[in-house]
């Protein structure tokens, strides 16, 4: 615990009280994150946790000792704990951004070397040398808030508490400022932001307190914090957005997941992989039953090119239509063979060809190419071989893969990969002479298939 | 709005050594004053006017405007002093008679009023070079090598930093105070910059105390960096001005004397 406070109180002069009983401990080298609607209490509590304002109740605890209010122990506290104000301008008073991060150092009693190699440090570190000498009514909202914060840094404070950091900036220097809080968090500073941003909160922070007209209201990681809607809602705040979206799809069975999405790629990872389509059924069919679909194809297969669909109500809408969950069973599967080119046969490779009733022909590395070219073989494919065969097999061709024997278990490899991330059902068999070893191990992805397909019912019943 | 500290910031020259700018200058100003014939002062001007829009790339138009209204008062002035100097003496160029009051030029006046008007132009010229060219911030380091007393100058320092905030306050205010109506007639323009002054004095209150309050978060103890922009002189720098005195010199020597009438 780097940073404590007990029972803390703070009245303004004029008797408002302005924090009122706060206790919080902030761990070292997270990132946490004060939510509160405006004028309740974060700025105050930031100025309480710098030694700025002095509780009348309470303590301020750094380090696990009290805060000494001397003035020499507040200059040890305030090098440790750094604070970036909500206006800029309140921060950059120097008339150049040199002498604006150098004025931190300097009161430090910094030796002149000292300082400009901080200070050089700084103007690299946030891309600044370019506007070293400019004052600071020249900068853009985005850059005066690097120069504060790197005003902040060059004392090199272990937390850095910022007032709401994101305020006036358009969402490219948002995203830098974040980028830099984050950069920062990873060398190992503590981060304490206040915000009424509820999603900035929920998506970055590791820890969370929710404020209410001067009181701890709650405090947790977000996802527990902005859980509580009722809670949320009494802090005059909304629950985040993508939680929002998440819940709504909850309700109608289309994501699940064993904990809420902080952002786009875990919401849509909580997506149900389960195959749903919306689709117009007769009143009388309730949820849960059973409606065949019939035969699908072209853009509605999903495996092969024709499959027959079965399909189970989930939710049905007013309007007459229902998401429906597909069972669907290829009726002519995809297939991929792999053929070792080192031991080239004529006869043996026409005799596969219309064998397998292969209709799609890719050739891997320079030597098969070759091989494939001076044998006259129509090779269709030169290029990311792997993947475009998984991209026809998927549609229902028989894919023959050209490689020299070096690359033969390297494709299996990657095919069967495939098959196994993607439970996509595929037939996959490296054939000629030398396939024999690899061939025994085709039997795993046949169990696999059977496997998912357990999960799949499993998930149906419940 | 771009102020002049704004053209001077963006000024090529403001990268030039200040003390040499300085003492051009200088040179300009008092060669002009000393000579007693009126083209070494034109001389002068004219090459500050070409300096400051050449090689500090002020914009032409800005800088006629400034410089037309300035000198609409040395015209002025010499046009007064071409009819009412005429104690110097010489023949009388232009007389008129109003109701009896004969007012006249003559020669010693005429050549009085042009040397005056030269040399209003050219330390305005000189003057605009310098402030152009030369922003508060290089000022304020110059200032410090002369010692200057620290107190002094930290107040110099934060007040010009918040000149600009309150002036952006100010601009604000008014905006939406006439955006409003407030500047619709003689009254409510009195009444609106009434209540502009107040407010902006509450405000300048108000960011003394997150001033203070920001320095301390910072570790203050009581001292503020300063600025140190020590520019080299580099050859064609040194060149340049050596050709400026040379010729300042050279025609200084041989104009010595000559008057127009």
């Amino acid at each position: 615990m780097i940073l404590e406070t007990k029972n803390l109180e703070f009245h303004y002069p004029d008797g408002t009280k302005a924090i009122d009983d706060i206790s919080i401990t902030i761990p070292e080298g997270k990132k946490v994150s004060f939510v509160g609607k405006n004028g309740s209490g974060k700025s105050t509590l930031f100025l309480l946790l710098n030694g700025t304002l002095k509780p009348k109740k309470g303590n301020v605890i750094y380090g696990g000792k009290n805060v000494d209010y001397s003035s020499s122990g507040l200059r040890d506290l305030r090098k440790k704990v750094g604070i970036v104000f909500q206006n800029s301008d309140d921060q950059l008073f120097a008339p150049t951004v040199y002498q604006d991060i150098a004025f931190g150092p300097l009161n430090l009693g910094y030796s002149k070397d000292e300082i400009d190699r901080v200070v050089n440090q700084m103007l690299d570190h946030f891309g600044l040398h370019h506007i070293k000498d400019k004052p600071p009514h020249h900068l853009s909202g985005g850059q005066k808030k690097r120069v504060a914060i790197a005003g902040v840094l060059a004392m090199d404070p272990e937390v850095i508490i910022l007032d709401e950091p994101l305020s006036n900036l358009d969402p490219v220097g948002a995203d830098e400022i974040l980028d830099i809080l984050n950069e920062l968090n990873d060398l190992g500073k503590t981060i304490i932001i206040s915000t009424h941003d509820v999603d900035l909160a929920y998506k970055w922070s590791d820890y969370v307190y929710l404020l209410s007209d001067s009181r701890l209201v709650d405090e947790g990681i977000p996802e527990d914090v902005f859980s509580v809607d009722e809670q949320v809602r009494n802090s005059a705040l909304k629950s985040p957005f993508i939680l929002d979206v998440y819940r709504e799809l909850e309700k109608r069975w289309l994501a699940t997941g064993n904990k809420q999405p902080k952002d786009i790629p875990e919401l849509v990872q909580s997506l149900n992989s389960i195959d749903l389509m919306r689709v117009n059924i007769a009143p009388e069919v309730a949820v849960g039953e059973c409606v065949n679909l019939g035969v699908l194809f072209g853009d509605f297969t999903k495996e092969g090119l024709y499959e027959a669909v079965n399909s189970r109500v989930l939710f049905k809408n007013d309007d007459g239509t229902a998401v429906v969950e597909l069972k669907r069973r290829v009726l002519k599967p995809g297939a991929i063979y792999v053929y070792d080119m080192d031991s080239f046969d004529k006869d043996e490779f026409d005799k596969i060809v219309s064998e397998y009733d292969i209709n799609f022909i890719g050739a891997m590395g320079k030597k098969s190419k070759d091989i494939a070219e001076s044998q006259g073989i129509n090779v269709v494919c030169n290029s990311g071989v792997i993947d475009k065969s998984i991209l026809n097999a998927i549609t229902g061709s028989r894919c023959l893969i050209l490689t020299s024997s070096g690359m033969v278990s390297h494709t299996a490899k990657r095919v069967r990969e495939y098959i196994q991330n993607s439970g996509i059902r595929l037939i996959f068999s490296p054939i000629g002479k030398s396939a024999a070893e690899l061939d025994s191990r085709n039997e795993n992805s046949a169990e696999l298939e059977i496997e998912q397909e357990n999960e799949l019912e499993t998930k149906q019943e419940s | 709005m771009r102020t002049l500290d704004d053209i001077a910031l963006l000024s090529p020259l403001r990268y030039k050594n200040t003390t040499l700018k300085v003492v051009l200058v200088f040179t300009g100003l008092l060669a002009g004053l000393f000579s007693s014939s009126p083209i070494l002062p034109f001389f002068i001007a004219a090459c500050m006017i070409t300096a400051t829009l050449v090689l500090g790339r002020i914009p032409v138009g800005m800088y006629l405007k400034l410089f037309l209204s300035v000198a609409g008062f040395a015209v002025v002035s010499a046009f007064i002093l071409a009819f009412f100097a005429n104690g110097s003496g010489g023949d009388v160029l232009w007389s008129v008679d109003l109701f009896g009051w004969v007012i006249s030029i003559t020669t010693g006046s005429a050549n009085l009023a042009v040397l005056v008007f030269a040399r209003s132009v050219n330390g305005l010229a000189c003057l605009f070079f310098l402030s152009m060219t030369t922003p508060m911030l290089e000022l304020f380091s110059y200032f410090k090598r002369f010692s200057f007393l620290d107190i002094f100058m930290e107040l110099v320092m934060l007040i010009y930093r918040y000149i600009f905030v309150f002036l952006a306050v100010l601009l604000n205010i008014q905006s939406a105070q006439s955006m409003r109506f407030g500047y619709k007639d003689f009254r409510t323009s009195i009444h609106s910059i009434g209540l502009l002054v107040g407010s902006l004095f509450v405000q300048t209150l108000e960011q003394g105390d997150r001033l203070y309050l920001s320095m301390n978060a910072r570790c203050y103890d009581g001292k503020l960096p300063y600025y140190n922009a020590k520019y080299k002189i580099l050859f064609s720098d040194a060149l340049v001005s050596i050709l400026f005195i040379a010729s300042v010199a050279a025609v200084y020597i041989y104009t010595r004397g000559i008057q127009f009438f």
